[in-house]
């Protein structure tokens, strides 16, 4: 065994760094031994017991980092020793490549025309940020949650004084002048203007009205919070205001949960007043409270995008639940099940699927249906977002597959930009054992997916719903439809197939 | 950028500040440390957080200043820092308590429940090479080769020592002993340190005896100041939330608190959770 080892005098990597050439180090086949340390008397020791010491590390102080390498040659273990020194220098190299600002102010240098900040850092910290990048006269769409409401109502009331727009905070999607932004996917350019206090649900009317042929002219996030009494819609209100007023908007689509009843009634003021189509989709809220509004209320994100897009082309859209194939297949999958499955099992990752899907599955009979969202707090700490993450929610389908009762599996999947990148080699195997498992106890599993996506994401919504239908699921339009098909298939369930 | 007297956004100072001159010690993404004479000044992003010896700006400068004087902390005077030319005031900057947060006795039961969680959760959010291994014995497996093995040992010989609570033979074990910038063993020493100073330990923790054990040759001088600070009580507010959660949080609470201890350097956050825990242990806590 040959040792080699170097010595940076006085260089500080961060931990991080270390970490990462100490393992890069580790996993070469070929290192029989390695170490990435600060020379310190008590490192220094141990490297001279494994052998790894040379009179330039004996030498080295406590703020000198050592590299040192064993391997069977001194021309391995000199190549060895390059390599980490060269992974070193290429940490350095990628904090200052590009144009990577530390900062807005650095930020604004480089970009001195940006009329828009993006803003995704800590909560706590957020506010401040904003409120800077308003005072430079910004836009700001603000990921970061964790802010409280009188800030988030301060901020407002400020962006608002200074005629700019706050998206957010906790707003996930928006679609301005053609550029996603965070969650959000790639969609035809078009005449539909959105406003939606949703990121799930902007997705799925973004990407539902693409697909269907028409655009989005802007697609405008607001958070969820902004339609609150507390907040009073103030961004909701603006975003109102400017499509109204954009001369490439020709029809309005809001989306949102039901909004306080004072900000309901000011959105519906304005609402009377605007000579362009309105479509408004505010799920779960009574359609009472919209009549007399020259609002078209929809129960779904489906239905809503498919009125704009109607409004938008002045033609028809077909709904997959008007085709007599839709019900057809309901009757054919139902058929399959037995009497023990009775039970739907929602497993989402996507919030505002979740308040459709019960929406849709009021009146239901069965008290042990299942709608989960594992976009949830109590599922994501510590985990990134089950958009890119699959881990708990696969686990979950498999478990969901071994209970004679489940009758249907009802599922999400978003793509765009910000969703997991390439999801087939992580879903497809867990859905093709789910059925497997289910197949093995004598049962069959329907399972039902709506894929909220378009052709020119990233990840291209036909080559995975091919590839899904392929595997045996059945994939829907969109999440209203799955839900309604998974529904279909409960009610008439109930007789043994085999 | 030019500051003149002007109160600019940073947001925190921490209270163990002290007048002087400082020079560019180290320069990173999120924290430029300066020192002078074995005292430290870390100007950190808002992700870093607050500390004793830091100051929190909003965003860090483009350019690692080289110098920089910190003054008018005494005698009532309006505290200032100025680099090349720039004097900027920090009498509207709030201060950070950096103090240890006390329990009474009767926090004393739910403390230890959640202290349970806290391992649990350790265990489970912990990155792979770091000293959880002392607490979960599978992860030893990572540890194969002769130096890594041989680190084990002396990992292994300071937490017997810790068990039995020979704190100083512990730390003399420990010290500067490891992997990062400020050595793992480094980390889990000022772990021990809060756990320590956390219970009132009859240990003289100003005293002569850890002089020797905090002296600058044993380890890098930026570690030897954050030991010091352990063994002061005096910690960042990583921890200070983390040890409150322990006494009133839910679970979700200690989680989200015990992640962002973790996102400390690679390993070092898990160090010092794994020296906090064994040092409560070492003093019949939790």
């Amino acid at each position: 065994m040959i040792a080699k080892a170097t010595v940076k005098k006085g260089e500080y990597h961060d931990s991080v760094a270390l970490m990462r050439v100490a393992k890069l180090l580790s996993e070469q086949a070929g290192v029989l031994d390695s170490a990435v340390v600060m020379a310190t008397d008590e490192n220094k020791r141990l490297l001279r017991g494994a052998g790894l010491s040379t009179p330039d590390v004996n030498a080295a102080g406590e703020s000198d980092l050592v590299v040192a390498v064993a391997a069977a040659s001194a021309e391995l273990a000199d190549g060895f020793l390059l390599q980490a020194i060269e992974a070193l220098k290429s940490r350095h190299r990628e904090l200052k490549i590009g144009n990577v600002a530390r900062s807005l102010d650095g930020a604004l240098k480089t970009l001195p025309d940006a009329n828009l900040a993006l803003i995704s850092i800590a909560g706590r910290y957020a506010s401040a940020e904003a409120r800077k990048a308003l005072e430079n006269g910004l836009h700001v769409m603000l990921f970061s949650d964790n802010v409280s409401i009188e800030q988030e109502l301060e901020l407002k009331q400020f962006a608002s004084s200074r005629g700019l727009l706050l998206m957010g905070p906790d707003c996930g999607t928006a679609i301005i002048n053609g550029v996603p932004l965070a969650f959000a996917n790639n969609v035809n350019r078009g005449n539909i203007g959105v406003v939606a206090a949703s990121g799930t649900g902007a997705q799925e009317v973004t990407t539902l009205i693409s697909n269907a042929g028409a655009g989005i002219s802007q697609a405008i996030g607001t958070g969820g919070r902004d339609v609150k009494k507390e907040i009073g819609g103030i961004s909701f209100l603006q975003a109102l205001d400017y499509l109204i007023n954009d001369p490439k908007t020709e029809v309005l689509l809001l989306v949102s949960k039901p909004p306080h009843e004072a900000v309901l009634k000011n959105i519906l003021e304005k609402v009377k007043d605007c000579k362009k189509p309105v479509i408004g989709t505010f799920l779960g809220a009574n359609p009472e409270l919209f009549k007399g509004s020259g609002m078209v209320a929809t129960a779904t994100l489906e239905e809503g995008a498919y009125k704009a897009v109607e409004s938008a082309l002045g033609k028809p859209v077909s709904r997959t639940s008007g085709n007599p194939r839709f019900h057809e297949v309901i009757e054919i999958e139902a058929a399959k099940l037995r009497s023990s499955q009775k039970y739907l099992r929602g497993l989402y990752t996507g919030g505002t699927f979740v308040s459709e899907t019960l929406f849709l599955l009021q009146g239901m009979k069965g008290d042990q249906h299942t709608v989960i969202d594992f976009g949830d707090d109590e599922f994501t700490i510590g985990r990134p977002h089950p958009m890119i993450d699959f881990t708990l929610r696969n686990k979950r389908i498999l478990e969901e597959a071994e209970k004679p009762e489940v009758a249907v599996l009802l599922l999400d999947l978003v793509l765009g930009w910000g969703a997991h990148m390439d999801p087939l080699p992580e879903l497809l195997p867990v859905l093709l054992e789910a059925k497997r498992k289910a197949q093995a106890a004598g049962r069959y599993l329907p399972i039902v997916m709506s894929v909220t996506g378009t052709d020119q994401d990233p990840q291209n919504r036909t080559k995975v719903v091919t590839a899904l239908r392929g595997a045996g699921v059945i994939v829907a339009p969109s999440n209203a439809s799955a839900a309604r098909f998974a529904r279909g298939v409960l009610e008439l369930s109930g007789k043994d197939s085999v | 950028m030019k500051f003149t007297g002007e109160r600019i956004p940073i947001l925190n100072r921490g209270d163990q500040l002290r007048e002087g001159k400082y020079y560019l010690h180290s320069s990173f993404e999120r924290a430029l440390n300066y020192s002078n004479a074995g005292r430290f000044i870390s100007m950190v992003t808002p992700e870093v957080g607050s500390g004793p010896d830091s100051l929190v700006w909003c965003e860090l400068p483009e350019d690692a200043l080289h110098e920089i004087e910190i003054g008018g902390l005494e005698g009532g005077a309006t505290p200032w820092m100025s680099w090349g030319g720039n004097r900027i005031l920090l009498d509207a900057v709030p201060v950070f308590d950096s103090a240890l947060p006390r329990f009474s006795a009767g926090d004393r039961g739910a403390f230890g429940e959640r202290i349970q969680l806290f391992e649990h959760l350790l265990k489970k959010h912990a990155p792979e090479r770091s000293l959880v291994f002392l607490l979960d014995t599978e992860r030893e497996e990572l540890f194969r080769r002769g130096f890594e093995e041989a680190l084990l040992q002396r990992f292994r010989k300071g937490a017997g020592l810790l068990r039995e609570q020979r704190y100083l033979e512990c730390f003399t074990e420990l010290r500067g002993l490891g992997w990062g910038l400020t050595p793992s063993g480094d980390d889990f020493i000022a772990g021990v340190a809060m756990a320590l100073r956390f219970h009132g330990s009859s240990l003289d923790l100003d005293g002569a005896t850890l002089t020797g054990i905090l002296s600058d040759e044993a380890s890098s001088s930026l570690s030897t100041h954050l030991i010091r600070r352990s063994f002061q009580g005096l910690i960042c507010a990583r921890w200070k939330t983390m040890i409150q959660t322990l006494k009133t949080g839910k679970e979700v609470e200690i989680e989200r608190a015990l992640l962002r201890v973790l996102d400390v350097g690679a390993t070092s956050g898990a160090d010092t959770s794994t020296g906090w825990l064994l040092g409560l242990r070492g003093e019949n806590w939790g």
